[in-house]
């Protein structure tokens, strides 16, 4: 059992034109390794205004990417831990404007997109692919039986593919999509190949949903193979993701009750998640693989790193742990 | 206070140096020193390592230059010695002069009048434990090499250390590394920050404030391992390790906040220390 510490590089990512210039990847890099984390999970992005969201734009901007390779371990990490990808995101290098998994015609296109990334992971280092696992509620237009079914077909290629490249694939469950129970959830991947798909359990996203993320995790703990440690302040109590566009309406905009930031860092007094009973859930049934730390939505990116990576020292010395 | 210690503590710093005015505040905040000091333990922050005393402006009852202020002086730092026990603090760390365009023209007789004030004060401070350290502003009235060397010769190795910060030396001209290996027995501790500056325009005499107001840039200084830093950090390391230097080394990003941001400079300037310097001497 290894628990192996990432953290996510999304908190940087504020807005377009933010978080563009190496200088700033290299600050961004060093923050996150003085505070104790090994990797950087990366998010998959088209454009100019994704440096490090495609191949082709992390040759743009590093010349190559063993340069961007080169760039992390000089910062002392050990690279990319993981890519994650949202098939509703616009890919204007693919001509997609949104694809979805409940869409058969994108399930090929979807699976393209993969795959580059499938390939990209290890010369990042990377070992891990994370998927939206569905669309927003408002996008998904059909009984939940035949959406999970769809899902589940498509991510069954992915998956298919993404272990034919020696990556491992999971699919994450946000807070704004149909999933709103474990039930739900392990209806999902009842339909999935639990050797090819795995879940990513993201913890605030599943508190805003109203699943406690330690219920999830000792239910589906056999296919959890990513977990996005985050923390959050709110349950979504006025549904909010049932809005349009959830991502920006509800988790930017702040929904019905105007919530400024919906995320917080581990430690914060008023986080919804026992982050700490979580982490022990975690060691007590022996999860291999890479926790990314999250905090989206950051004021202040290097103070959340710091703040994180604290908590997390803290996690490790758990005397709940040592004494077990 | 509780994200700030955090911060500290999760990069890798194990004490904190703090204004000597602020002891006061702590004590009321936390109930006690000792309480400010369980609150800096429990987050892993072990030892207050100095306490720091400034007064850049000359006043009628503040100006170390002028005789008759020294004895409200003393009195002043006695009563910061008093307060600072229980910290473990080992440091009184001054700066020794008013604001050079507070005092100029700064002549051998009023270094004298400074050198008898701080063997006073070093005096007294070694009765409560601490070592006094100089720390010389760029814009204080002991800044270029001449005028230390005129200090350090009339005041007490005894009483009288040098604290070095290494940007404000660089910024007027005066070599850090030159003057540690030069001062190494006296010196009582640093303060690492960086600088893109020299001061070849007589920003130094800038009023009102010369780290605020001057020409050549509105910010003097940065974190260590900034590109375009003008301080050797692996060269003072260097010479730290070949005469064995023992103490705290302070980590400072004064004012960094004007284009980055405090969090990000103790990353960065951590991130330094542990990941280049600690590498030539640890």
């Amino acid at each position: 059992m290894t628990i192996r510490w990432g953290y996510a590089l999304n908190q940087w990512r504020t807005g377009h034109d933010h978080f563009v210039l190496r200088r700033d990847h290299e600050v961004a890099f060093k923050t996150v390794a003085i505070s104790g984390f090994d990797a950087v999970e990366l998010e998959a992005g088209t454009g100019r205004w994704e440096p490090l969201g495609r191949k082709d734009w992390i040759e743009l901007h590093y010349g190559a990417v063993q340069a961007l390779c080169d760039m992390m371990t000089a910062c002392s990490l050990q690279g990319a831990s993981s890519y994650y990808f949202d098939p509703g995101w616009p890919i204007f290098e693919e001509g997609a404007f949104g694809r979805s998994p409940l869409n058969r015609d994108d399930h090929a296109p979807i699976l393209r997109s993969l795959q580059r990334y499938a390939e990209l992971l290890p010369q990042l280092g990377g070992n891990m692919l994370v998927a939206r696992a569905l669309p927003p509620f408002a996008d998904t237009k059909m009984p939940a039986s035949d959406a999970f079914q769809l899902a589940a077909e498509c991510w069954n290629k992915v998956g298919q593919m993404a272990n034919d490249h020696g990556i491992s694939f999971a699919i994450k469950l946000d807070a704004v999509s149909i999933l709103r129970s474990v039930d739900d959830v392990a209806s999902l991947l009842e339909l999935c190949n639990p050797a090819m798909v795995g879940l990513s359990i993201d913890t605030a996203d599943a508190a805003i949903a109203g699943i406690d993320p330690v219920a999830l995790y000792r239910r589906l703990a056999d296919r959890t193979r990513h977990v996005q440690l985050s923390n959050t302040r709110y349950v979504d109590e006025t549904n909010d993701f049932r809005l349009p566009n959830p991502d920006k309406t509800m988790l930017t905009g702040g929904g019905a009750r105007e919530i400024e930031r919906w995320y917080c860092e581990l430690g914060d007094n008023r986080g919804l998640v026992d982050v700490a009973a979580f982490h022990r859930e975690l060691v007590k049934q022996g999860y291999d693989g890479w926790v990314v730390v999250e905090s989206e939505q950051s004021p202040v990116p290097a103070t959340s790193t710091m703040l994180n990576g604290w908590y997390v020292k803290q996690l490790r010395r758990d005397p709940l742990l040592q004494s077990e | 206070m509780d994200t700030f210690v955090k911060q500290l503590a999760v990069a890798g710093f194990e004490g904190l140096g703090m204004f000597a005015w602020n002891l006061m505040a702590v004590s009321a905040m936390f109930g006690s020193l000792k309480g400010y000091r369980d609150f800096l333990g429990e987050r892993g922050i072990n030892q207050i390592t100095d306490i720091f005393f400034a007064m850049p402006q000359a006043t009628r009852g503040v100006a170390p230059h002028r005789p008759e202020t020294h004895d409200l002086i003393v009195a002043v730092l006695e009563n910061f010695a008093r307060a600072s026990i229980g910290t473990d603090a080992e440091n009184l760390v001054v700066m020794p002069t008013n604001a050079y365009n507070n005092m100029e023209p700064v002549t051998d007789e009023k270094i004298q009048i400074l050198a008898d004030l701080w063997n006073r004060v070093g005096k007294m401070a070694k009765g409560y434990g601490l070592k006094l350290g100089c720390h010389h502003e760029f814009w204080g009235g002991l800044r270029t090499r001449d005028q230390i060397d005129r200090f350090y010769e009339l005041t007490d190795p005894e009483y009288v250390f040098l604290f070095i910060d290494t940007a404000q030396h660089v910024i007027a001209g005066v070599d850090p590394v030159d003057l540690y290996v030069q001062y190494h027995d006296r010196v009582s501790g640093f303060h690492f920050k960086d600088t893109k500056h020299v001061d070849v325009v007589g920003d130094y005499r800038s009023h009102p404030d010369a780290e605020l107001v001057a020409s050549t840039t509105p910010q003097w200084f940065h974190e260590m391992g900034v590109p375009g830093g003008l301080v050797d950090f692996p060269a003072l390391m260097r010479a730290l390790e070949k005469h064995q230097y023992k103490g705290w080394i302070g980590v400072e990003h004064d004012k960094v906040d004007i284009s980055g941001s405090y969090p990000e400079s103790t990353a960065l300037a951590m991130w330094y220390a542990k990941n280049v310097l600690s590498k030539i001497y640890n």
